[in-house]
């Protein structure tokens, strides 16, 4: 039996659209049918989407969305997490899966926590077969992590310690060497809203010097960075 | 002064003091009083304290007086005066004056004497002295009394009485008291107030129970009062208290001179009581003469002279009469006596016949005039001392209070002048502050002009770095995913359409290098280069120069590493251009400003020119823009030069040499 796919893939670059395109195509089952649609930016892809839900038997079975896109032209669809926020709304029997350049722990832990996709890939670490293996095992028993999500997520379920996503980002920017009082460009947050954060995260990793240095140390070690 | 010294000083002050004690010993002699005393005095010369060696000088004076030697009493009694007035010490000057007025007194100079004893009274009187006061005006009195000044001396003496009466009981007071009343006695007998002195008399009566010669001085009182009586015409009674006195047993051993005139006396009265016992007053009076012979008393003998003339006078005996004027009239002469002579004088007048006669009575009239004259003189002439003494007094006085009042006035003017002074001093330093301060600030102001040039850099390499790391991330990093995963795929193919897709993707790898090289142009690429001191000099400039109204040419030496100077450098850079521009500005009228900065042998040369209307370099006088340029140039190791030409503008030029701060 013919089983029919249809599928989106939105990303910004058309080269990785190919590849993902080929991957699939080149490793689908005998019986599987792949019908792809494809979008660069946020517009379109919301304009498929929209139109997906209204034929709700042409209703995509699989979405892959990039993280990083160009913003909608009214500027409310900033991202392929809103992307796939908007799916979650339009079409609820969707798989959703999330690849991403980003392998930056809050915005993992994040995506997860909001969207729950069926499957989180880190483009660094994919390679076609892994791609191909994570298609087919989404389909039947969802969801399917990368490597690098599932070790991450082993350590921050091990840890006592709870950080929301502001509370990361802020170490992950301190990380990076960004300067305390430069942070309030990043986060919408005032600086002694940060400061405040700070003195709390302080406390919970236990850093008894007060440093910055120590703190992110501390971080580092029990994998939040 | 060392210990040692100190205690051979106390020593040596020990010895003075038990010196000066035995010269007081009323057990030894004069002579052996007299050498303690000098030594003592030169003992106190040996040191250097004057009030030792003042209180030796006096006491030597002292010891001098009972020795007996006038003249040396008179000069250590003068340099007492001296060294005490010297020292201001008021007790010392009281006594050496009381001690010169007892010198001028023994000698009969009596006005020297009064006026050491004026002085005297006065110090004494300012130490609440009342004894020694007293003393000193009893003796004031007497010469008064002498020299015929009676009011003076009764003023004195009632002065004196009064001081006394408040002393307490002691030995020496009766007598003083007996002596002044007796000498207002006498006064008011001269001046006519006959009641008035018998008052007194017998004042003196009752005083002389408690003297210390009470039978004496009872003699002497009844004496004087039987004086007064034959005086108001009583004579009997006067000639009983004059028998009185001449019938006492001792009186002839204690007070010849007494004794003498009151058997005088007795005679005289005798005779004038009754005039038939002319031979038994004659008689007694031959005899007296003998004792005055014997005894040289010339005053006495004059007195006896002149009753036996008056006798001789009266009983008509001429010759002898005239015999007895004569003597008297000689003897008046020889004690100076002038009442005695005026007295002799008329005697002789009237008995002489003719010429002599005439010759005697115009002697006796001019003597008379004169002595009126004399009497009138000296009444007035001790008020004069007193006038004259008081004048210098206040006329000391007067200096010292204009001396104070200048030494006051000048000491206000000095701290007047300090003050100002430091009024000035404190606002040149408070200007000088304000004017630091102001700096202070301007150097802060163009430091945080460097800072925010700095920030807006760094801002703008965060805004490339972000740019390159966006470019990075979703350019090239996409594009290497997309072929990697597509030639991951084709990997497993070996279909014609697959080498023919791999060809196209490592083709497509090349375009991916070509953006890599961009990007790494873009960073090579040095995106923010290091100009931003010039930047702010360039902002400085152009702000100035559109305030100012003048057209600007400025010329940068793109070879200068600014990075290399410290901002204390840059600062004052900064700062002297603006300074100079403000100088154009307030004094050069110019039109143009041309300025630049060359690098020339390790050396950045800064010219400021205008072309402006220029100035006399030699002639100008430096104001504080120039000066801060200097002081500026100083810190940072600088030369600086000025070409100007009135009328041809001027050309400011500052050389900075680099300094490697390493």
């Amino acid at each position: 039996m013919i089983e029919d796919l249809k599928i989106l893939m939105v990303d910004d670059h058309p080269m990785i659209i190919e590849g993902y395109q080929n991957t699939l195509l080149a490793t689908k089952r005998e019986n599987q049918n792949l019908k792809i649609d494809i979008a660069h930016d946020c517009d379109k892809a919301f304009e498929l989407i929209k139109k997906a839900s209204i034929t709700q038997e042409s209703a995509y079975d699989v979405c892959f969305f990039d993280i990083s896109l160009p913003t909608s032209k009214d500027g409310l669809i900033t991202s392929g997490e809103d992307l796939a926020r908007l799916t979650r709304q339009y079409l609820q029997d969707t798989k959703v899966i999330i690849l991403t350049m980003f392998n930056e722990s809050f915005r993992i832990l994040n995506i997860i926590k909001e969207i729950n996709p069926e499957g989180l890939l880190i483009k660094s670490d994919l390679t076609s077969s892994e791609l191909a293996e994570a298609f087919q095992h989404i389909l039947v028993d969802p969801p399917y992590y990368s490597g690098t999500v599932n070790n991450f997520l082993k350590t921050t379920v091990s840890n006592d310690i709870y950080l929301d996503d502001v509370n990361r980002k802020i170490l992950l920017l301190l990380s990076q060497g960004i300067k305390t009082k430069s942070l309030k460009e990043y986060i919408y947050l005032s600086m002694s809203a940060i400061e405040k954060r700070k003195k709390q995260m302080k406390e919970l990793f236990q850093v008894e010097d007060g440093k910055d240095e120590t703190l992110l140390n501390e971080a580092r070690k029990k994998g939040f960075l | 002064m060392t210990l040692n010294a100190q205690v051979k000083n106390n020593a040596t002050l020990d010895s003075i003091i038990a010196l000066r004690k035995l010269s007081n010993d009323d057990k030894l002699t004069l002579d052996e009083k007299l050498k303690y005393a000098i030594k003592s005095y030169e003992l106190s010369s040996s040191i250097n304290i004057d009030s030792t060696r003042l209180k030796s000088l006096r006491n030597l004076a002292y010891i001098n007086l009972i020795s007996g030697n006038y003249d040396s009493y008179r000069d250590y009694s003068h340099k007492t005066l001296e060294l005490a007035i010297k020292l201001n010490d008021t007790t010392e000057q009281a006594f050496a004056n009381h001690y010169l007025g007892y010198y001028h007194h023994y000698k009969l100079d009596l006005d020297s004497a009064y006026y050491y004893y004026y002085n005297a009274q006065k110090l004494f009187g300012n130490l609440n002295d009342a004894k020694n006061k007293a003393y000193i005006l009893q003796n004031m009195a007497i010469i008064q009394r002498n020299e015929k000044d009676y009011v003076g001396s009764e003023k004195n003496a009632i002065e004196a009485i009064r001081l006394v009466e408040s002393l307490p009981e002691s030995t020496g007071k009766y007598d003083t008291l007996w002596s002044l009343y007796n000498n207002l006695a006498l006064v008011s007998e001269f001046l006519g107030r006959r009641e008035e002195a018998i008052e007194y008399h017998n004042k003196t009566i009752e005083i002389s129970k408690k003297t210390d010669n009470p039978r004496y001085d009872y003699l002497s009182s009844i004496n004087n009062l039987a004086y007064t009586l034959e005086g108001l015409g009583q004579l009997k009674e006067a000639y009983d208290l004059y028998h009185e006195v001449a019938n006492d047993k001792q009186l002839f051993e204690v007070d010849t001179d007494l004794y003498v005139i009151a058997i005088g006396n007795v005679a005289r009265l005798k005779f004038m009581i009754d005039e038939t016992k002319d031979a038994e007053a004659k008689n007694i009076l031959f005899n007296t003469l003998k004792i005055t012979d014997s005894l040289d008393d010339t005053l006495n003998e004059m007195g006896i002279y002149g009753f036996l003339a008056d006798i001789y006078d009266k009983t008509n005996k001429k010759d002898s009469a005239l015999y007895f004027s004569k003597k008297f009239l000689e003897y008046a002469k020889l004690t100076n006596s002038n009442t005695e002579r005026l007295q002799a004088l008329k005697l002789l007048g009237q008995l002489e016949q003719g010429k002599n006669g005439v010759e005697f009575l115009n002697e006796y009239i001019r003597l008379s005039d004169s002595l009126l004259k004399n009497e009138r003189d000296a009444r007035d002439k001790f008020a004069r001392i007193e006038f004259e003494t008081d004048q210098i007094i206040a006329e000391k006085e007067q200096i010292s209070k204009e001396r104070l009042i200048f030494l006051l006035s000048s000491i206000g003017l000095l701290i007047g002048a300090i003050l100002v002074y430091i009024i000035i001093s404190q606002r040149a330093k408070n200007k000088q502050l304000r004017f630091n301060q102001m700096q202070q600030e301007a150097n802060e102001e163009i430091y945080n002009l460097m800072i925010a040039q700095q920030d807006k850099i760094e801002e703008g390499r965060t805004v490339e770095k972000k740019r390159i790391s966006k470019e990075l991330h979703d350019g090239i990093l996409g594009k290497l995913f997309g072929t990697r995963l597509n030639l991951d795929t084709l990997n497993l193919l070996t279909t014609p359409e697959a080498i023919k897709s791999r060809e196209k993707y490592i083709g497509g790898l090349k375009s991916i290098e070509e953006e890599i090289r961009k990007i790494s142009h873009d960073l090579s690429n040095d995106f923010v280069s290091e100009s931003n001191f010039i930047d702010i000099i360039t902002t400085l400039i152009e702000t100035q120069t559109q305030a100012y109204k003048l057209k600007f040419d400025f010329e940068n030496d793109s070879s200068i590493n600014w990075e290399e100077f410290t901002n204390k450098t840059k600062i004052h850079i900064y700062r002297m251009l603006q300074e100079t521009l403000q100088n154009i500005y307030k004094h050069a009228k110019a039109n143009e400003v041309k300025i630049s900065f060359k690098l020339k042998n390790n050396v950045i040369l800064m010219s400021i020119e205008d072309d402006g209307q220029g100035f006399n370099v030699n002639k100008a006088r430096k104001g504080i823009g120039l000066k801060n340029i200097n002081s500026r140039i100083k810190e940072i190791g600088g030369t600086a030069n000025v070409f100007s030409e009135i009328g041809k503008g001027t050309k400011f030029q500052i050389s900075i040499p680099i300094v490697n701060e390493q």
